[in-house]
């Protein structure tokens, strides 16, 4: 009799530790096969998103060294621009610094220096006039040559070129000098002298 | 007797089944209950990582976007800000350095022997060439701004009046160029020598009438506003 009974149990124990692992396995078999790739690539992921956030803070960095960099720039070309204050205005068509020139030939006027007896009779010579050459520096800056050529005593003409050589809202270099002493014994000597006017930059187009 | 243990067989069996029908049941009740929460949790991942990865490429997209900006910008800020201060630095130079004539021409207009005539007939102030200047200027376009911020020469002639003897007239010359110092930080130390060769051969009232001529040397130079 009992070993009926626990026959009649076997089939239905059997049965329900069939369905115990295929119950179990489908969640589990779900939960290796499906859920925990998955997991592990959102963890992956989400590393992957935190360095580049890092990577991100650190080209913000950069970004505002950039911008450093420009403020800096900024800066230096306002104080270019101040130290170029005195710097003569260029003409765009020819070699030339027409206000510098004409503050010259006015500085000439007032201290009594005559045109060279040649040149009296040309019509419109000036005592300061173009020489139609520049020099360029190391670094870009730029001057225009301009010559002198005049009949004065030599203290009168001194005198100029102190005057030219201060003036503080133009920077002159003198280059060279030739007097020729009056041949006739008089006080009035030919100077005839190159100068070169420093110009302005233009300052938005340094380093572009 | 038999019927009964039949009976009783039959409704033990049954039994025996509801309870495995129900076993099994609960089972695969419990067992779809554990697939569905397992399911949920995969598809709350699966939106997880793609929300994640929606992230990543926006961000890939950004940081693509402020690198690229950042190779083009950083070097062109860097170019220009050095090339403002090497400009800035040049101004000054010019500023600062330059050279005047004043001090030169002030030196020419004080300084002369008390004792004697003296003029000068001729003087020149040239810019000092460089070495090899043809072949350097060829190939160095600034050349023209080295000679200009640079030393100068000075050469001249003129005549001075010999009344004693000409060893006294070469002191004096020698003790008028000590005094012209403002000049020596342009063209250096002026040197004026008598040309005896050139000397007229008619004697005038009151002395010889000797040309001499001055040179000066260039030395390293440093601007100074007069």
């Amino acid at each position: 009799m009992a070993d009926k009974a626990s026959g009649d149990w076997t089939a239905g124990v059997v049965a329900m530790i069939a369905a115990l692992l295929i119950g179990g396995g489908i969640p589990v078999g779900l939960y290796l096969g499906l859920y925990a790739p998955k997991k592990q690539d959102r963890i992956d992921a989400e590393k992957k998103y935190k360095e580049l956030t890092e990577n991100e803070v650190l080209l913000f960095v950069q970004q505002a060294e950039v911008m450093k960099l420009k403020a800096e720039a900024d800066e230096m070309a306002e104080r270019v621009k101040e130290i170029e204050a005195p710097f003569a205005v260029g003409s765009e068509a020819r070699m030339d610094v027409p206000k510098a020139r004409d503050m010259l030939d006015r500085l000439a006027g007032t201290h009594n220096l005559k045109l060279l007896p040649i040149r009296r009779q040309q019509v419109g010579a000036d005592v300061v006039f173009p020489g139609e050459s520049q020099v360029t520096f190391e670094k870009g800056l730029v001057a225009t040559k301009l010559i002198i050529e005049a009949q004065a005593t030599f203290h009168d003409f001194g005198r100029f070129v102190t005057a030219m050589e201060m003036l503080p809202d133009l920077v002159v270099i003198p280059a060279t000098l030739d007097c020729q002493g009056d041949s006739n014994g008089g006080r009035e000597h030919l100077f005839v002298m190159h100068v070169y006017v420093v110009q302005k930059r233009n300052v938005e187009e340094i380093g572009r | 007797m038999f019927e009964l243990n039949l009976i009783k067989d039959k409704a033990k069996s049954r039994q025996r089944r509801r309870v495995i029908f129900l076993g099994i049941v609960t089972i695969l009740f419990l067992s779809g209950l554990l697939a569905i929460v397992v399911g949920s949790l995969f598809w709350q991942e699966m939106t997880a990582l793609e929300r994640v990865e929606a992230d990543i490429l926006s961000k890939k997209a950004s940081n693509e976007a402020i690198e690229l900006e950042i190779s083009i910008e950083k070097p062109k800020a860097k170019k220009r800000r050095n090339a403002i201060i090497e400009a800035w630095t040049e101004d000054l130079d010019v500023r600062q350095n330059r050279p005047y004539f004043t001090p030169l021409m002030r030196d020419i207009a004080d300084h002369y022997p008390k004792s004697a005539e003296f003029w000068y007939n001729m003087l020149q102030v040239g810019q000092q060439e460089l070495v090899g200047t043809s072949v350097q200027a060829e190939r160095d376009p600034t050349a023209g701004s080295k000679e200009l911020m640079g030393t100068r020469r000075l050469s001249g002639t003129g005549y001075i009046q010999i009344e004693q003897s000409d060893v006294l007239t070469v002191s004096e010359l020698r003790s008028l160029s000590g005094r012209m110092q403002s000049m020596v930080k342009l063209v250096g130390e002026p040197r004026f020598e008598l040309d005896l060769s050139k000397e007229p051969n008619t004697i005038q009232d009151g002395g010889r009438y000797v040309p001499f001529t001055i040179q000066a040397a260039a030395t390293t130079f440093t601007g100074v506003r007069p």
